[in-house]
């Protein structure tokens, strides 16, 4: 279910005072099985790109082309939204049903499912976001913070998606619950999903993803793998995005004569290259 | 992007008129209208119409904004004219079809009622165009104070309507958000017929409530963290006064009230 | 490191003016069995800038809230800047001397106007306007908004909001701010600039600072370091106390920072790296020691 972006651009209220060009010149193509962390400013044209992926907005210039199809054909968005799942920030906001199980079932009933396969559809969702089955005639609203999210997920992925865009999924949480998302996520994408994930956190992102894309002032900054990537970091923090603190420290360390490979960003090979160094003599 | 919602009418500007106390332009608006309905020819009107003019000239407001402003009323003035232009019974009847009838009279009534709706639209747009909402509600706050002494909740009602101007662009921000995540989950707000789409609305409405009263509740905890405790002991910072322009603009306006009603005694119309 | 709360006083000995003392403060929700807040034991000093740690539900929001006497304790006697509250009044001279900035930058904003709502604070405690006028002016320039002082909120950052909401206790001139998860719902430019604020406000005008938050490496850079636990003190000392062992804080839902994760990996393979690394700057500075040494 691969995705192409060609040369889209994005301008609001066009024509007006307050017309915006929020984003430009965007290139791009998604592979089936890819984790991609999408990182950048608030107003760096993120979640207009993100939103263009499930055709909730149609490019002002340009094409982007979910699984062949393209995204300005008329009639197309229930067809994109099926393929491609959107959860927004704060999702747990979007709740709305008397209970949990009938509120992760409105995304499959919209698709016209028949009941059996939404009922199957909706308990697996619930049990790969770790919902016990106790809490399934429960009104979402009596759940914690972090479980309703949760819940909110499980009603994009009980849609079947095989895209799945994840708009800063972590924000608000403890460490705690940051660190059950990462785990729910890695998941996610082990059932064979396609994963995008928009996230202010480097090192959520640097910790998780196999691609990074960097976005700045509605263009993408840089795009490769996290090793790569991170081998930029005085680009990165010129954009004001911080960078791991083990690429911080490798950085650091080589002006101080460490001579560490420039592909450092994980604590863990930090240690071992560190341990190299000073046990070599 | 909702960024640019503005509330109301307000166009900013610094003419007399701007700076006046909005008591003194909630008053003087009152006397407009007293005018306008005590009017019974169209010399009053003229009148009132040369004035009303004056002060949008003043305020440096565009005739456009004005016409903008009816708009929204366009359909009852034309109502209102044809209601009076059929049904006003006379003996000068011009042209007549069954039980419908043209009169002289009737042209008259139609013409007077139009423009005397027109008219009093255009007084109450000179008070929204040249007053922001706030300064409308703290004027309107300061006029009712005395009768709180009989009970009237005047400084309540004033920090309601401040605190539902400050969280309408809020909310139009937060429908969009949620329509936009129950749409990523293949809702369809635009077809079907009137049942369907008040049903799609649930999911729209449900989250928007529950996050209405989510945020009243943090707001009434933030404000309280603040020290506040109703109207009593409050000060503000910019408490209304009257100046010279106030007294002198009310003067007018009164002057105005008394011509119109010097107009109607004499008969001249 | 001090430990359990109940004897947390006494762990510092040349303890300067204590300006929030709380005494077996307890807090239970009705109908709840447990305590939210559980006989807590703490005294915070004047001028310091503590922040305070634990997961969701482990008691920090309600203890910020029994400071500010948003609610009542159930059990025991918190006193803010030598005051208990007793009576509406004391609730209300304290709510002037500790202030309180929380999470939705959104929903404490109560005017329309920027300027309007600064003043807000300083109108409720009954201010003669021409000193609101000089303390809004005051407050604007040192949160650097005073260009906005017309603005639409509506038309602001979360990070700017933020900011106003400062501006809007500082212009009631408290000794205490209380910072109730501030930065969670901003960007990290944002967040970066808040706490820098606070900092600033701490040192250069004196005010005491609680920092709660969800974030290691904020309360890092405090001086010192409360992690809470079902409603109890679990830990109490400096950032560097508290950090130096990940195993531990991991236990009250917490995470170490990075560089103290991995002193304490190289530490196992056997490097002789000092106690309590817990920023990129000093592990950079001690295995640079180390590099010389060969």
């Amino acid at each position: 279910m691969p995705v192409t972006i060609e040369n889209l651009a994005h301008v609001y209220a066009p024509g007006t005072p307050f017309e915006k060009r929020a984003i430009e010149k965007i290139n791009l193509t998604i592979k089936d099985g890819e984790f991609i962390g999408l990182i950048g400013h608030t107003g760096s044209g993120k979640s207009t790109l993100i939103q263009h992926i499930n055709a909730l907005m149609l490019p002002t210039e340009g094409k982007v082309i979910v699984n062949g199809i393209d995204t300005s054909t008329p009639k197309s968005g229930l067809e994109i939204r099926k393929n491609v799942g959107l959860v927004f920030q704060y999702p747990e906001y979007q709740l709305f049903e008397e209970t949990i199980e009938k509120d992760v079932a409105f995304g499959p009933k919209n698709l016209g499912i028949d009941e059996e396969e939404i009922r199957k559809r909706v308990h697996h969702a619930l049990r790969l976001v770790g919902i016990d089955e106790q809490l399934f005639h429960q009104s979402p609203f009596d759940l914690s913070g972090g479980q309703k999210r949760r819940v909110a997920i499980a009603g994009v992925l009980a849609m079947k998606p095989n895209i799945l865009i994840l708009d800063e999924p972590s924000a608000g949480l403890d460490p705690a619950g940051r660190a059950e998302m990462r785990r729910l996520i890695k998941d996610i994408k082990n059932e064979g999903t396609t994963v995008i994930m928009v996230s202010h956190s480097m090192d959520d992102v640097s910790k998780m993803c196999d691609r990074i894309i960097v976005m700045n002032k509605g263009r993408i900054a840089l795009d490769g793998p996290p090793c790569e990537v991170f081998k930029h970091t005085e680009l990165l923090e010129s954009i004001h995005l911080g960078v791991p603190a083990a690429s911080m420290l490798r950085e650091r360390l080589n002006k101080n004569g460490f001579d560490l490979p420039d592909d450092i960003y994980t604590i863990e090979e930090i240690k071992t290259a560190i341990l190299e160094k000073l046990k070599r003599r | 992007m909702l960024n640019n919602i503005s509330i109301g009418q307000y166009f900013p500007g610094d003419s007399i008129i701007h700076k006046l106390d909005p008591r003194t332009k909630i008053l003087f608006t009152l006397m407009f209208i007293v005018s306008i309905f005590i009017s019974k020819g169209f010399l009053c009107f003229f009148l009132i119409a040369a004035f009303a003019y004056l002060c949008m000239r003043i305020s440096k407001i565009s005739l456009k904004f004005i016409v903008r402003g009816l708009k929204p009323i366009l359909f009852i003035v034309a109502f209102t004219f044809l209601l009076n232009l059929f049904l006003s019974s006379g003996d000068d009847v011009i042209v007549k079809w069954g039980v419908l009838s043209i009169t002289f009279t009737g042209i008259r009534n139609a013409l007077f009622m139009a423009v005397r709706l027109i008219l009093l639209v255009t007084c109450t747009q000179l008070l929204t165009l040249t007053t922001s909402p706030i300064q409308l509600t703290d004027g309107l706050e300061r006029l009712f104070t005395p009768f709180k002494k009989i009970g009237f909740p005047a400084h309540e009602l004033a920090m309601m309507m401040s605190i539902a101007l400050r969280f309408i662009p809020t909310l139009i921000e937060e429908t969009d958000k949620i329509t936009k995540a129950q749409k990523a989950r293949g809702a369809d707000f635009e077809s079907g017929g009137v049942i369907k789409r008040v049903k799609a609305m649930i999911p729209l409405l449900v989250p928007l409530f529950v996050g209405a009263f989510r945020r009243a509740d943090e707001l009434a905890m933030a404000m309280e963290a603040r020290c506040y405790r109703g109207g009593t002991g409050r000060t503000k910072m910019r408490p209304l006064t009257y100046r010279k322009a106030d007294y002198c603009a009310f003067g007018i306006s009164f002057m105005l009230l008394l011509v119109v009603i010097a107009l109607n005694i004499l008969n001249v119309f | 490191m001090t430990w359990c709360a109940n004897i947390s006083v006494m762990g510092f000995e040349d303890m300067k003016e204590a300006i929030i003392s709380a005494k077996d403060l307890s807090f239970r929700y009705e109908g709840k069995e447990s305590y939210a807040v559980d006989h807590v034991n703490i005294e915070i000093e004047k001028g310091s800038f503590v922040a305070v740690l634990g997961r969701n539900g482990s008691g920090k929001s309600t203890f910020a809230k029994l400071l500010n006497v948003l609610i009542e304790p159930t059990e025991g006697e918190i006193s803010v800047c030598s005051l208990q509250p007793k009576t509406e009044d004391d609730a209300f001279a304290i709510r002037q001397k500790c202030g309180m900035v929380f999470q939705n930058p959104d929903n404490q904003m109560v005017a329309t106007i920027v300027e309007e709502d600064v003043a807000f604070g300083c109108e409720n405690l009954g201010v003669a306007p021409g000193e609101i006028v000089r303390r809004v002016d005051w407050s604007l320039r040192t949160v650097g908004m005073e260009e906005y002082r017309k603005a639409a909120p509506h038309m602001l950052s979360g990070g700017q909001k933020q900011r106003i909401a400062i501006a809007g206790v500082i212009a009631m001139l408290p000794e205490v701010i209380v910072f109730d998860e501030s930065t969670s719902m901003l960007d990290p430019s944002g967040r970066q600039d808040i706490f820098d604020l606070a900092m600033r406000l701490n040192k250069e005008n004196n005010v005491t600072v609680l920092w709660i938050t969800h974030f290691m490496e904020e309360a890092a850079k405090c001086d010192r370091v409360i992690v809470m636990d079902q409603g109890r003190v679990k830990m109490d000392g400096t950032a560097r106390e508290v950090f130096s062992d990940p195993k531990k804080i991991e236990k009250f839902g917490l995470e170490a920072p990075d560089m103290a994760k991995l002193a304490e990996a190289l530490r196992k393979e056997g490097l002789d790296l000092k106690d309590g690394i817990i920023t990129v700057d000093e592990m950079e500075v001690e295995l640079c020691r180390l590099l010389s040494k060969i």
